[in-house]
């Protein structure tokens, strides 16, 4: 007898897909795994995929027993597109082996389980004395053969779990014994090719991880709270516990929903909770409450861990929760019209983390303010300073740090350089706000809740309260002659007022007084596009808060 | 569905939402059909053309570990045969073109033939 040899996380124990035996063909490099979550097909480890042709004791292997320890011991060769005259449309060679070999544990027949590689109905059994293959088929219509078995315990039609036993591991090959294996095909209806029998090596790696706990192990988790003032949790790879891995949030339904609103964000906020008991700090998350979810209704939330992707996310302890949280208040200002969906994805607004639906007559008391421009426009000056500004209504609004700049998804590695003078002789506007607030009524429109930009000797009301601001014109030269006034302006683009005709510093091309009045009547792409567009732009924000 | 002429079908299996697996047997040969109605999309799955013609369409002939095996679409849905043989020698069992006729053969049930199958027959 031999010891099997041991595999372990540090050593891989497969060589690479497509890596046959050499001389033995030309396989297929394919790291695709066909049969996702599949389980692996024989009962306990370990097991030895490898050739019964090229091995020891194979017609065209080193003289030996087939028992022979070599034939029992790691790494594993992939064997599928072996050389064979059979046609197999997805070998190099247009033929090859269909399937893979496996040895089980040790060289003995009718001992070793097989077992199902999914929850699937039995479709084909051998029962009868030449007979050999016993198919399984899921509910996508995969198909897994086993074949050279015996001492089969299922029947025709009968539903079979994940994990149930089938057949012996055997050497039945009709009237004539092959070597003591399992022969295992997946085969797919495949698009554009029809039934064909698939690579099955990286399926039966990962399945033999998970049977073997190697190398992956799922990720680990707690969903805490989902609560109006955050939703937290904390996520760990015990692969790499000092890494951060990724949760992903699903907002009112499952990953499989279709309606679902889908957020992904690091887990890497130091906790100390979690120092103890995981051994590293560094694994929480936390966000908060969307807006678009603050509106008195009740709302679940799914919470997942996924670490290197390879294997299948994991839903956390203490996950789905539920919060209900109450409309928040509006903040003052006016609201500008966000025109279109284009518009919308250029300034990086998010219906599903910025706005808030409100009662028409709501939306209908906030002071209408100039369109929001078609995309924003990031400046710094030349003269070496690191300010940066938007550009926007003809004027320059300071963005007042790097967070803000964030949480508004501007651009600032790449601004616009301007002429210091030219910059500078802008009229300066309020500051950016701390973050994007938008709303919405029943009908399609959204609505940016912005600062009303107050001209000089600007008689609005609005001037007179916190809300208007004639901005700090100090650095800004005459107020007369810097670019647009009150409810002017569209931002960026061709189609602007160019530059100032009154005989102050002159506006970069495209960046002074628009013809509008600013109703915000620009043409849009239709409601049904920008309703279109808020549940991709519910995945735009894919960052840590 | 399609079952092969003058073979006893032995199970009819419906398969969730996929389609449906049929086992026939003549003798000591076994026919396993199974037909599919989802297709797996994968980018980039480079393969040979098809080398065979099966019921009047492009299809693949093969042997995995001695059973003859067959694969084809008819009327948008996929197809896959098998056929174990206990005596290799049976018509059927021979060669592919006794293969391709036993396939050749197989008749509509249950319902017209697709208007699209040049080799269904009911």
């Amino acid at each position: 007898m031999f010891s099997p040899s041991a595999a372990s996380a540090e050593e891989p124990f497969y060589q690479p897909p497509g890596a046959l035996i050499p001389g033995s063909g030309q396989g297929r490099v394919d790291a695709e795994i066909y049969s996702p979550g599949m389980r692996f097909p024989i009962e306990a480890g370990p097991a030895y995929p490898n050739s019964q042709v090229w091995g020891v004791g194979g017609y065209n292997g080193p003289p030996g027993s087939q028992c022979s320890a070599k034939n029992y011991a790691y790494p594993w060769f992939d064997n599928y597109c072996e050389t064979r005259s059979w046609t197999m449309p997805l070998c190099p060679s247009g033929t090859g082996h269909q399937g893979q070999d496996i040895r089980p544990s040790t060289c003995e027949k009718m001992l070793h389980w097989t077992v199902a590689a999914a929850t699937a109905t039995v479709t084909n059994v051998a029962d009868q004395p030449s007979d050999y293959a016993l198919y399984i088929t899921g509910a996508d219509g995969t198909r897994w053969d086993y074949l050279h078995g015996g001492g089969g315990i299922v029947s025709l039609g009968q539903e079979v779990e994940a994990g149930s036993r089938l057949d012996l591991v055997s050497n039945n090959f009709g009237g004539t014994p092959t070597s003591i294996h399992l022969h295992f095909n997946i085969r797919q209806d495949v698009a554009g090719h029809g039934f064909v029998y698939v690579p099955p090596y990286m399926s039966l790696v990962e399945s033999y991880k998970q049977l073997m706990g190697l190398g992956s192990q799922p990720p680990i988790g707690a969903f805490d709270a989902a609560s109006c003032g955050a939703i937290r949790g904390w996520a760990q790879d015990p692969d790499e516990p000092e890494a951060a891995i990724s949760a992903l949030l699903y907002f009112d339904g499952q990953p499989s929903d279709p309606d679902n609103t889908g957020v992904q964000v690091l887990a890497d906020r130091h906790r100390d909770d979690l120092c103890m008991s995981l051994g590293s700090c560094a694994h929480g998350f936390e966000i908060e409450v969307p807006r678009s979810l603050r509106d008195g209704l009740e709302h679940t939330v799914y919470a997942f861990a996924s670490d290197d992707g390879s294997g299948p996310a994991v839903e956390l302890d203490d996950s789905p929760q539920r919060f209900t949280c109450a409309p928040p208040a509006i903040p003052e200002g006016v609201r500008r019209w966000v025109g279109s969906p284009e518009v919308l994805a250029a300034w990086r607004l998010s219906p599903f983390w910025d706005l808030a639906k409100l009662p028409d007559a709501s939306v209908a008391a906030i002071p209408v303010g100039v369109a929001l421009g078609e995309a924003p426009v990031v400046v710094q000056a030349d003269d070496g300073s690191e300010t940066l500004w938007l550009i926007d209504q003809g004027l320059r609004r300071l963005i007042p740090s790097p967070a803000i700049a964030a949480r508004w998804g501007l651009d600032v590695e790449d601004p616009e350089i301007w002429a210091a003078a030219s910059l500078l002789g802008l009229r300066e506007g309020t500051n950016l706000r701390p973050e994007p607030w938008m709303v919405k009524g029943s009908g399609p429109q959204i609505y940016l809740i912005d600062d009303y930009q107050c001209a000089p000797e600007d008689s609005s009301p609005l001037c007179q309260s916190a809300s208007g601001t004639t901005g700090d014109d100090s650095e800004g030269g005459d107020p007369d002659s810097s670019g647009s006034g009150s409810g002017s302006g569209s931002g960026s683009g061709s189609d602007g007022g160019g530059s100032s005709d009154t005989g102050g510093p002159a506006l970069p091309d495209g960046f002074g007084q628009a013809e509008e009045d600013g109703c915000g009547c620009r043409s849009a792409g239709g409601a049904g596009s920008a309703l279109a567009l808020l549940a991709l732009l519910g995945w735009r924000r894919k960052v840590t808060r | 569905m399609l079952v092969p002429r003058g073979w006893s079908v032995v199970k009819v299996i419906p398969l969730a939402k996929a389609g449906f697996s049929l086992i026939a047997r003549d003798g000591d040969a076994k026919l396993v059909l199974q037909s599919s109605k989802i297709a797996h999309l994968y980018e980039d799955l480079p393969s040979a053309a098809p080398r065979a013609e099966i019921r009047g369409v492009a299809g693949t002939l093969t042997v995995n570990e001695g059973i003859r095996s067959a694969s084809w679409v008819e009327g948008g849905v996929a197809y896959t045969a098998e056929l174990e043989c206990g005596d290799a020698d049976a018509p059927a069992c021979a060669s592919d073109e006794g293969f391709s006729a036993l396939l050749e053969g197989l008749v509509y049930v249950g319902g017209a033939a697709p208007s699209v199958a040049p080799g269904g027959a009911s």
